[in-house]
């Protein structure tokens, strides 16, 4: 109980000096990890709690930030209004796809995740007219209010961190909400939670449309940390990196996710320095640490930490096969 | 309303009428009538195959029966979903009983009492156990594993957490599958000592293959055979009847 608030407090001490201690690039860094971090969560609240796998977390993000594309610099929409219709659009989005996929299991989700995923990124590159093809969209600038520079790195970072450590904070609650214990609870004996009175498909449903939102603010972040908006965020390629990233840290825990993403990303940055063959090497670590850590990085750490403070506790252990 | 004449029938807790179910070609039940009375204890036996679970799984809504009602308290519930019976006072418990095996069974006891509505996503779940909950649990025995995986309990232990589960909802009509089933004998003692004490108010359908069980909590036994209703009676009679010896009781006395 106590030692979850000190790591918490550690996280917020690291977030707070990342942008004193280090440069540009690193804080540049940080900002795209954060970024991901949070369609990581997106994808891992779905995965972790209702072992529903999804590859349309992306593709909300990438809705949200054509949405911000196309209003703010086609349109040229203010900035909080252009906000708040991309959040509403991408969440109604999540309202539709949820809808399509509710009812749907294991990989029957993951399938028609995929479809939507692939017919919505299709539409980004072919309808020429509103999303500008594989050109994109170029010139999504972040406001100057009062002087300050939204653009500039580290003001950006100020923002960026603090919705997601918000975001995060408040997944955390979710999670040990009655309605996280219940999502929980469906994963594992459905039929049971029914009986019990619960109204599954619309927990499900409600699952669903969270993440959705979430992946929207990753989605408004992503945009305006590029400066452009093309097709590429939609692709399978960052669906399954964002797959990849959770898996690695564990989309079970809170943390994992985006444990998983920054070492993906620390790895990534260095291991470029000094090969051209990082992808190679990226995969072998990926492919050790799945065969040792199956569970993730943070379980291995939770166990660990778990092992020097108490002898046992029951609570986290799964007796569920590892699902795909 | 009908307590000023104990005679007449009261409405019935469960009237169910004409029930029919096939798997293909396979006839699982056939033209079953059952009719228990509020407050009733009902045993409910039958050979393996008799379609005993296939009955509850009916009742509870998790089958569609081909034709035939179920009524239930004067209202016909044949349409309900699972969540709207449950909701109206149906609890049941089940022969193979997993419940949420990776939390604890204070977690577990936290998910008991649905009411058809989405649970909070902002209080902590530690919220739902009140104390009536928690008396439930302790009388069931559960107060020394609480924090305990579910999927360490042991089967035992695990049937009392079934049961705790399912009394919290507070159901009017409680549908137990095998409740005995895989407990030792001093399990089964406690086991029977909690359904005798069971609210008067609380009407009881038990399957279950324990016949000194059976015949010690029900006030009536009604016997399923090959999808019908073979026979129905207090247990002297259940006990006496030539035919239900030869079906059941010859053979699992073997």
């Amino acid at each position: 109980m106590k030692r979850e608030y000190l790591i918490i407090l550690a996280l917020l001490a690291v977030l707070v000096a990342w942008p004193l201690l280090m440069g540009n690039y690193a804080v540049s860094q940080a900002n795209r990890a954060m970024i991901y971090a949070l369609a990581a969560l997106s994808f891992s609240l779905l995965a972790g709690r209702l072992g529903w796998f999804s590859l349309c977390q992306t593709t909300f993000a990438g809705i949200s930030g054509y949405t911000v594309a196309i209003l703010g610099v086609r349109f040229g929409l203010p900035f909080p209004l252009v906000v708040t219709l991309a959040l509403l659009l991408t969440t109604l989005s999540a309202v539709i796809f949820g809808l399509l996929t509710v009812r749907s299991r294991k990989v029957g989700f993951l399938m028609l995740t995929l479809a939507l995923g692939q017919m919505v990124w299709a539409l980004s590159f072919q309808w020429v007219d509103v999303t500008g093809g594989y050109n994109g969209i170029a010139g999504v600038r972040m406001p100057v209010y009062g002087g300050i520079d939204f653009n500039a790195t580290r003001v950006f970072y100020v923002l960026v961190t603090t919705v997601t450590v918000a975001i995060f904070l408040a997944v955390w609650r979710l999670y040990r909400s009655p309605f996280g214990l219940l999502l929980l609870g469906i994963q594992e004996n459905e039929q049971r939670m029914r009986a019990l009175g619960h109204p599954v498909a619309l927990a499900r449903f409600s699952a669903f449309v969270l993440a959705g939102a979430i992946a929207g603010v990753a989605g408004v972040f992503l945009v305006y940390d590029m400066g452009i908006m093309s097709p590429s965020p939609l692709g399978l390629g960052h669906a399954v990196w964002v797959l990849t990233a959770a898996v690695l840290g564990g989309y079970r825990s809170l943390l994992g996710p985006a444990l998983g993403v920054a070492v993906l990303i620390t790895l990534e940055t260095l291991v470029a320095q000094y090969t051209d063959r990082h992808m190679m090497v990226i995969g072998l670590v990926l492919l050790l640490s799945i065969l040792l850590m199956p569970r993730g990085l943070a379980d291995v750490l939770e166990q660990r930490f778990k092992r020097k403070s108490k002898p046992q506790a029951s609570a986290t252990t799964t007796t569920q096969g590892e699902e795909p | 309303m009908t307590d000023a004449q104990p005679e007449m029938s009261p409405v019935p807790a469960l009237e169910v009428a004409g029930l029919a179910k096939s798997f293909g070609s396979l006839m699982v039940a056939s033209d079953v009538h059952l009719r228990v009375t509020p407050g009733e204890r009902r045993g409910l036996i039958g050979v393996n195959g008799a379609g005993k679970t296939t009955l509850f799984n009916m009742i509870a809504g998790e089958l569609k029966p081909d034709r035939g009602s179920i009524g239930f308290f004067g209202e016909d519930i044949t349409r309900d979903s699972v969540i709207q019976r449950t909701l109206k006072g149906l609890g049941r418990t089940y022969q193979v009983s997993t419940l949420v095996p990776s939390v604890t069974v204070r977690e577990n006891l936290a998910l008991a009492r649905g009411d058809g509505r989405l649970p909070s996503l902002w209080q902590p779940w530690q919220s739902r156990l009140d104390d009536d909950l928690m008396t439930t649990a302790d009388q069931l025995g559960l107060t020394p594993v609480l924090d305990e995986a579910v999927a360490n309990l042991s089967y035992g232990t695990l049937r009392q957490l079934e049961l705790a589960m399912v009394m919290a909802q507070k159901p009017r009509l409680l549908l137990l599958d095998e409740p005995a089933a895989g407990l030792s004998h001093a399990e089964r003692q406690v086991l029977q000592g909690i359904l005798q004490d069971l609210p008067q108010e609380v009407t009881l359908l038990m399957i279950e293959h324990d016949m000194e069980m059976v015949l010690a909590l029900s006030d009536r036994i009604s016997v399923l055979h090959q999808g019908e209703m073979f026979a129905e009676g207090t247990p002297e009679e259940i006990s006496a009847h030539q035919g239900v010896r030869d079906i059941y009781l010859g053979r699992a006395n073997g």
